[in-house]
């Protein structure tokens, strides 16, 4: 079933076919705002609202204008962004125009798609394999990894800092 | 590649096999089912009022969240309590006894029940002016948390459905109308006849009285129910409820992310008249300005910031910037203990001294340049500073140099916009 097929049902009532949009597009919102905010816990909480205030408001939504998923990012944008003014925290304009113009998952290939799997599957040490899967597909946060591999959160970062270079100097 | 793409394929390249979050999943679904159920509070809300209740909901506990959702299905059911027939509920307040806050201020804690969220508990400080003893906060707290959830229900009742956010970035370049509902400060009816009311007005606010000449098809209501033109009288607190409607403008030069738009009045029709349960100096807004929330300050998790309706004189602007993942903003308080040039030592509210450098001595330029206009009030020993500095969130400096510095500013307080300036 497609994203209008999910929205007209939604609309039409069934609260409950919201819920595979919210596990679609979960994992890369919640990073998106994680990475605008720089805090996991903001990042989900206004994710969280994000896809509440899209729900509230699907009514207005034209899935002839745009996609739903970039829909919902601009409205955790718009949050992320009055967020970041209420406290008084600086960011740039080409800053937001970056978060925004990251944001086109419907825009990829399937056979790009299939490439990346290939290259997290081949990621050495397979460790980072794992990281990568269980931070950008299963929505695990920083903290939740550091405590299943004993280490720090510190120690998290790097290692999927090291992981993105492998898989980006393989896809270059 | 940027990382931000990178991310975004990365995220997309999510094979169907993997699992999300699904306690992530549920906490939404759990939100949507009650704000469903509770839609009549926060559907057209406005929007900080909507943000405020749901980031409050979202740090209820689960128990507390299954408690509306039994309590809501009880109200579809047609089994609940009476009270959950109230179009909106009478909110308690509970102020703890005052003590003395850091500054030698009265403070209380004040804990709320239908106010939005019963677990969380704030806490006020009363200004150096306040028009208001600690023994009349609860009061005040009372009836600003009914004034809420008064305008909640309004914009529910009366709204059309539209939250005000995404008109504010509209789709087009071309003018269009908007209207929003809005609720009145309290007041009284000052006279009425079959046609028209009007509204005392509120000298100490410079508001003049109001009359709304086409007043046939206005509601009446009173605690949390609809009632008769003649159960609310000349005597009682009042708010009425109006629809405000005006043509915006958008500028030419808008873009997704910032648009000027401007708006000319079009008109503005009575709705409700809603009789309020205090006594009408509770709702008074200077009552509620005499209040300065703590809260914890960002990135200093053991001292407390003033926040709410205070204010600051630029002592000093920084350039340093919050450097995405590396950085993030921090704040800081505190009173001044020792001033050396260009540093200078505040004591904040944990007792930790911070020594604040600045590139120039910043507190002579303003003592000798500029107190003369802010009402003479000068920096000296004893002053509240409030600075906001970068920092990485691993780094706890306490000697905070200029590079790391965003602004400094002379903590100040006031009542009323009007009032003379004082520094905290």
């Amino acid at each position: 079933m497609d994203e209008k097929e999910y929205i007209a049902k939604i609309v039409s009532g069934n609260t409950e076919a919201y819920r595979e949009l919210v596990e679609r597009y979960q994992t890369g919102l919640i990073i998106h705002c994680e990475n605008i905010l720089k805090d996991r816990q903001d990042g989900e909480d206004v994710a969280q609202e994000a896809f509440i205030k899209a729900y509230q408001n699907l009514k207005n939504f034209s899935a002839e204008k745009a996609n739903y998923s970039t829909w919902l990012y601009r409205i955790a944008t718009n949050i992320c962004i009055d967020l970041l003014r209420k406290n008084k925290r600086k960011i740039h304009v080409t800053d937001i125009e970056n978060y925004l113009g990251a944001i086109s998952p419907g825009h990829i290939e399937q056979e790009e798609i299939i490439h990346i799997r290939k290259l997290v599957k081949e990621l050495e040490p397979p460790k980072y394999a794992e990281i990568i899967k269980a931070y950008f597909w299963e929505g695990k946060s920083y903290q939740e990894l550091a405590q299943t591999y004993h280490t720090t959160t510190g120690t998290i970062g790097t290692w999927i800092r090291r992981a993105k270079t492998q898989l980006k100097e393989k896809l270059v | 590649m940027k990382d931000f793409h990178f991310e975004a394929l990365l995220v997309a390249s999510k094979p169907t096999t993997h699992s999300s979050n699904t306690t992530f999943t549920n906490k939404v679904m759990e939100s949507l089912q009650s704000s469903e159920i509770l839609s009549s509070s926060i559907r057209r809300m406005d929007v900080t009022k909507k943000e405020t209740f749901m980031m409050k909901m979202k740090r209820l506990p689960a128990f507390a969240l299954i408690a509306i959702v039994i309590g809501a299905t009880l109200l579809i059911s047609g089994s609940a309590y009476a009270a959950y027939q109230l179009l909106w509920q009478k909110p308690e307040v509970h102020v703890s006894t005052p003590t003395k806050s850091v500054s030698g201020r009265d403070e209380v804690d004040i804990s709320f029940k239908q106010c939005g969220d019963s677990s969380l508990a704030s806490r006020y400080e009363l200004k150096k002016n306040a028009t208001i003893t600690a023994d009349q906060v609860a009061g005040v707290v009372q009836a600003r948390c009914e004034l809420d959830a008064i305008s909640t229900w309004s914009q529910k009742e009366f709204g059309n459905g539209k939250d005000s956010r995404f008109s504010r970035m509209p789709d087009t370049k071309e003018p269009y109308n908007s209207e929003y509902i809005s609720a009145s400060m309290a007041t009284s009816i000052k006279s009425q006849d079959t046609s028209s009311i009007t509204f005392a007005g509120l000298t100490k606010y410079n508001a003049t009285d109001k009359t709304f000449s086409n007043a046939t098809n206005v509601r009446y209501f009173a605690d949390g129910k609809e009632v008769k033109a003649s159960d609310i009288t000349g005597k009682d607190p009042i708010v009425y409820i109006t629809r405000y409607k005006e043509r915006m403008t958008p500028a030419q030069d808008c873009n997704d992310m910032h648009c000027s738009i401007s708006g000319a009045p079009l008109g503005e029709d009575l709705l409700a008249i809603v009789k309020l349960s205090l006594p009408l100096e509770n709702y008074d807004q200077f009552a509620w300005q005499s209040l300065t929330e703590r809260i914890t300050c960002a990135g200093n998790p053991n001292d407390s910031c003033l926040t709410g309706f205070i204010g600051g004189i630029d002592l000093y602007n920084g350039s340093a910037t919050m450097e995405l993942g590396k950085s993030e903003m921090k704040s800081i308080q505190g009173t001044i203990t020792q001033i050396n040039g260009k540093s200078v030592v505040i004591k904040s509210s944990s007792g930790s001294l911070f020594t604040i450098v600045t590139p120039s001595d910043v507190i002579t330029n303003y003592n000798t340049n500029r107190a003369s206009q802010y009402n003479n009030q000068t920096v000296k020993i004893g002053s509240t500073l409030s600075v906001s500095y970068v920092e990485t969130s691993d780094q706890h400096n306490k000697v905070l140099q200029s590079a790391m510095l965003i602004s400094v500013y002379l903590q100040t307080e006031a009542v009323g916009k009007s009032d003379p300036l004082n520094a905290y």
